[in-house]
């Protein structure tokens, strides 16, 4: 490090003694950072390939052994060369697995093996620091698959554990007892604590991202899709993840009304249904009719230009538009949690007509499928040919044969439909809405199928509605003259408690109920419901107000709390006289712990302070009275005025008195600082 | 530092360097030898980020880049939580050295050669551990943790080449305790000399012969002591006289102690002129032989005269006499320049 030679003093500031550089703490620092890495790893176990824990697992068991057990100490610690074969090794194990060292998953699983390999080459304490900044950025990395509270709490955790190790570190003449060194960083933090949060408030929000997102930075996001293969797959997973939340301003409307409309698949190929491609010159049509409900969404990122709301909206966010699906977008894909608000007329009535060439795409089918229900539709329609009749006919056909509502259908074959209504007959919403819809197209009456969520579960602590994964749902509509694009949902007919009351009541008890309940009995299980609410609730307000803090956000709650139309300066300005006083507070704190307490002597203190400035120092081994009477001789010498040496005398005589002498009403500490002060 | 020093006493090349040593002055305030006890009140501790403060702002601001780009709001708290605690940790490190109270205390001379120990106390009285207090000097640092309510006495080691009086180093007393990111330090120098002895030369040579007719007045025997043999030690007997090097043997034996048994009656004096050396060129290498002799008088008890010039120690006897004579040996003045 060069530094103008302007300051040399600042440059001997950055620590150039090599004395500093030993570390006679070393062990108490290392054992330390050991324990604080298990939090910061252990949620990292879940997605680190399986080479990268046994190898750093291996590395770390290594280096404890030699902090703990070894007697030799850091002089049993491996070899450079060693130790450059092993990183070698690393590296290309990383390159191997990711095919890059880059981007989400590779750099984690490139920085643990560096932590790892960089504890046993530490000796100095740089080489510990970097390690405790390595351990930070770690702490980091966990953000990226997690934000929730329990990864938060353990966070704190590791945060304070290797804050305890850099303290541990800077120790220089003996090691702290492990008790003194937690409860120092614990002061710390806490003293850290309003600063923290000034800044994260007052920091001027920046929408990211600043560069391009590596492509994993959101893989594992579940979700709805624009495709769907009925038929192969052959089990649905029961993601509790959450979808969106929404917050209703009025009464929420009724569980059968909470259709949450996404993609719309049009397109067929006898397997797979897929969306159609967006015709943008097509507006989207439909009445609005009933009573308008507002509310707001908290949308998770999905990775999707998707937006949800309940059929059918009206109004949405500025960044969101209908497509002629009636599907509501937005035009870039959700790689952050979004909020919006939005009114939506769930007794809408897509009145609007369509021309006859709009609607062929939505009769067309792959030819010579499905033999046997294009049989069973050419004789439906000799007895009826009226789509309503159509309609109703086929859903008294799901609910009067012996159809089943299952997760865990089985494998479909070519004729996907023939089987599924013929053979199977059992299956979830896709397989319902599938064949529906192809029934439909085969008796000529326009039909396609709506995926999107179905229900949600209201949390009566916050009246919150959550809907997750799980409620991923798909449906019909059919095109009916007159009435425009009717909403069907096929799966009602088998499974009406699936749409009236979500998917946990469809469904044998042995899938819903969580363990606890099914354990604790009815008690338990009322117990374990109000837990869950509650926790869902907070998880909730920590989503709101800590997770979704984004610039909009920021300058909605600075306005609350009464900046006026906040500018990234104001914020700054803020920020940096909020910090400057919490910088004071603490300063106050420490410096009157570090002060002589005792006023008198405080006062005497600095008065010898003054006096030494003038040249008069008094000697360590000179009482009060020796010293103002050898000091005043001092004065009378170099000619000064009288009367200071007796204000010196006077005052000495005071102290010595509050100090030595018996307690007097004449002198007392306010007397003796006066004259003190006059010195 | 050098800047500093030459502040304080600009030399020949002072113009070139003013406005540096100026602005050193300003800021750093030197103060030069300080008696009695100091505080370092707030004007007196200076504090800086350290190396390993500037890697952390570093890493933060690359943890607030990645927090901005993937829009990490826990990734915002981290990096506002160490920023803080940088921050917090900034006023514990300026606290942990704040109003401490630092005084000289001693000096005990030294032969030239050895190490002079300069021994200065770091007066704590926080209620509370001072923790990894460096004493820094050009030769030595050493850290050292101050516990709560009390006074420690340090010392600060110096290899000494030259007699004469040392002053004690300016020290910089300095810490970066507890998370290292910011060093707070401070200049003292106490006023403290160790008087530092010529290196006595080597051991064994003969007492100068007092020359003949020297006519100075100083009474002598009727010979020098002559070491006659051991004894067995009695209590009455001065402890210089006991045999010292028998000692552990004898301890170790259970046998008496031995005394060493002198000739003569009456103690034996000596004069150590440095005139008298005047063979020796070396200035230095004199008074070195005479240190010898005087150290040799005195474990031999013989009353002695130093003579440096015109001046005249003694004759005497005692530690006291024998101090003088190392004192004036230590600062006797070279004559001028032949």
């Amino acid at each position: 490090m060069r530094l103008p030679r302007l300051f040399p003093a600042a440059r001997d500031a950055l620590g150039a003694d090599r004395a500093a550089q030993a570390l006679p703490a070393g062990r108490s620092a290392m054992q330390t950072l050991l324990i604080a890495i298990v939090p910061v790893l252990l949620p990292h176990l879940a997605h680190l390939p399986g080479w990268c824990i046994a190898f750093a697992g291996l590395m770390f068991a290594w280096r404890a052994w030699i902090t703990w057990a070894d007697a030799r100490g850091d002089a049993a610690l491996p070899g450079r060369l060693l130790l450059l074969f092993l990183m070698l090794a690393a590296l290309a194990a990383t390159l191997y697995t990711h095919r890059t060292v880059f981007g989400r998953d590779a750099g984690v699983t490139f920085v643990t093996v560096l932590l790892s390999l960089k504890l046993l080459e530490a000796r100095t304490r740089r080489d510990v620091v970097v390690a405790i900044l390595l351990s930070y950025f770690l702490i980091l990395t966990n953000f990226f698959y997690s934000q929730s509270i329990g990864t938060a709490a353990l966070m704190l955790a590791a945060l304070w554990l290797i804050t305890a190790a850099l303290i541990a570190a800077s120790r220089d003449a003996a090691p702290m007892a492990p008790a003194r060194l937690a409860r120092l960083a614990a002061t710390i933090l806490a003293q850290a604590l309003p600063m923290m949060l000034l800044l994260f408030v007052l920091f001027p929000r920046v929408q990211g991202p600043l560069w391009g997102l590596p492509a994993d930075a959101r893989v594992g996001v579940s979700g709805l899709s624009d495709s769907m293969s009925p038929g192969l797959i052959t089990e649905l997973s029961l993601s509790d993840g959450i979808a969106f939340r929404v917050s209703f301003s009025g009464v929420p409307p009724r569980g059968a009304d909470l259709y949450w409309r996404g993609p719309v698949l049009s397109e067929f190929d006898g397997r797979n249904w897929r969306a159609s491609a967006p015709n943008p010159m097509r507006p989207a049509r439909f009445e609005p009719a009933g009573a308008p409900v507002d509310y707001e969404v908290t949308l998770e990122p999905s990775n999707r230009p998707w937006l949800f709301a309940l059929e059918m909206p009206t109004r949405l966010p500025a960044f969101g538009r209908l497509t002629a699906d009636l599907q509501p977008v937005t035009d870039r894909p959700v790689s952050a949690r979004l909020r919006y608000t939005a009114r939506s007329y769930p007794g809408y009535r897509a009145l609007a007509t369509e021309e006859s060439a709009d609607l062929a795409p939505y009769l067309a089918l792959p030819p010579r499928s499905n033999p046997r229900t294009r049989e069973l539709m050419a004789t439906w329609q000799l007895q009826n040919a009226d789509p309503r009749a159509l309609v109703e006919r086929a859903l008294r056909h799901f609910r009067t044969e012996e159809f089943f509502y299952t997760l865990e259908p089985p494998l479909l074959d070519n004729h996907a439909v023939d089987e599924f209504l013929f053979v199977a007959r059992r299956g979830f919403c896709e397989h319902y809405a599938s064949a529906f819809v192809v029934m439909m197209r085969m008796a000529r009456v326009p039909a396609r199928v709506v995926t999107g969520y179905q229900g949600g579960e209201i949390n009566p602590v916050d009246g919150v509605f959550t809907v997750r994964q799980s409620d991923a749902h798909a449906w019909a509509e059919v095109w009916i003259a007159g009435a425009g694009w009717t909403r069907v949902d096929p799966t009602a007919a088998v499974s009406p408690a699936r749409v009236e009351r979500g998917l946990s009541g469809a469904l044998p008890q042995r899938f819903a109920a969580p363990l606890l309940s099914r354990l604790a009995g009815d008690w338990g299980a009322q117990w374990a419901a109000r837990a869950r609410l509650n926790w869902e609730a907070l998880a909730n307000k920590w989503n709101q107000f800590v997770l979704n803090y984004s610039p909009d956000r920021q300058r909605e709650t600075l306005e609350r709390i009464g900046m006026k139309a906040p500018t990234w300066q104001d914020m700054v300005a803020a920020m940096s006289i909020g910090v400057g006083l919490s910088v004071l507070a603490i300063a106050a704190w420490i410096l009157k712990a570090a002060r002589e307490r005792d006023p008198v002597k405080r006062a005497w203190l600095s008065l010898c302070r003054r006096m030494a400035r003038r040249g008069l120092p008094r000697l360590p081994h000179e009482g009060a009275l020796d010293y103002a009477e050898r000091a005043a001789r001092e004065m009378a010498r170099r000619g000064m005025p009288a009367q200071r040496a007796a204000a010196l005398r006077e005052a000495a005589a005071a102290y010595a008195a509050l100090r030595y002498g018996r307690e007097s009403a004449t002198v007392t500490p306010a007397r003796f600082a006066r004259l003190a002060r006059a010195v | 530092m050098t800047a500093l020093a030459g502040a304080r006493a600009p030399g020949p090349d002072a113009p070139a360097r003013a406005p540096r040593a100026r602005l050193a002055n300003w800021i750093f305030k030197p103060r030069g030898p300080e008696a009695g006890e100091v505080l370092l009140d707030r004007r007196r501790v200076f504090i800086f980020p350290s190396r390993y403060g500037l890697g952390f702002a570093v890493s933060l601001l690359a943890f607030l880049a990645a927090s901005i780009n993937y829009d990490l709001a826990l990734g915002y708290v981290l990096t506002f939580y160490l920023a803080a605690a940088g921050l917090t940790a900034m006023l514990h490190t300026f606290g942990n050295q704040v109003q401490l109270r630092l005084s000289p205390l001693d000096a005990p001379a030294v032969f030239a050669g050895e190490t002079a120990v300069f021994r200065v106390v770091l007066d704590n009285r926080r209620d509370d551990e001072r923790a990894a207090i460096w004493v820094k000097s050009a030769h030595a640092a050493v850290a050292h943790d101050l516990p709560a309510a009390s006074a420690t006495v340090v010392e600060v080691r110096v290899p000494t080449a030259r007699r004469g009086r040392l002053p004690a180093p300016r020290l910089t007393i300095d810490t970066r305790f507890p998370l290292g990111l910011f060093r707070a330090w401070s200049y003292w120098q106490p006023a403290l000399d160790c008087l530092v002895y010529p290196a006595p030369a080597g051991a064994h040579l003969a007492f100068p012969e007092a020359p003949a007719g020297s006519g100075d007045g100083i009474p002598r025997g009727d010979g020098t002591e002559d070491f006659a043999g051991l004894r067995e030690y009695r209590d009455t007997d001065n402890p210089r006289h006991l045999a010292w090097k028998t000692v552990a043997r004898s301890l170790a034996a259970g046998t008496p102690l031995l005394a060493k048994q002198f000739t003569g009656a009456a103690a034996a004096e000596c004069v150590l002129d440095l005139d008298a050396l005047g063979a020796i060129p070396d200035f230095e290498a004199r008074l070195s032989r005479l240190t010898r002799w005087v150290l040799d008088a005195d474990a031999m008890r013989l009353r002695y005269a130093l003579r440096l010039g015109a001046r005249t120690l003694g004759p005497a006897q005692g530690e006291a006499h024998r101090r003088a004579c190392l004192e004036a040996l230590a600062l006797a003045a070279p004559p001028p320049a032949a």
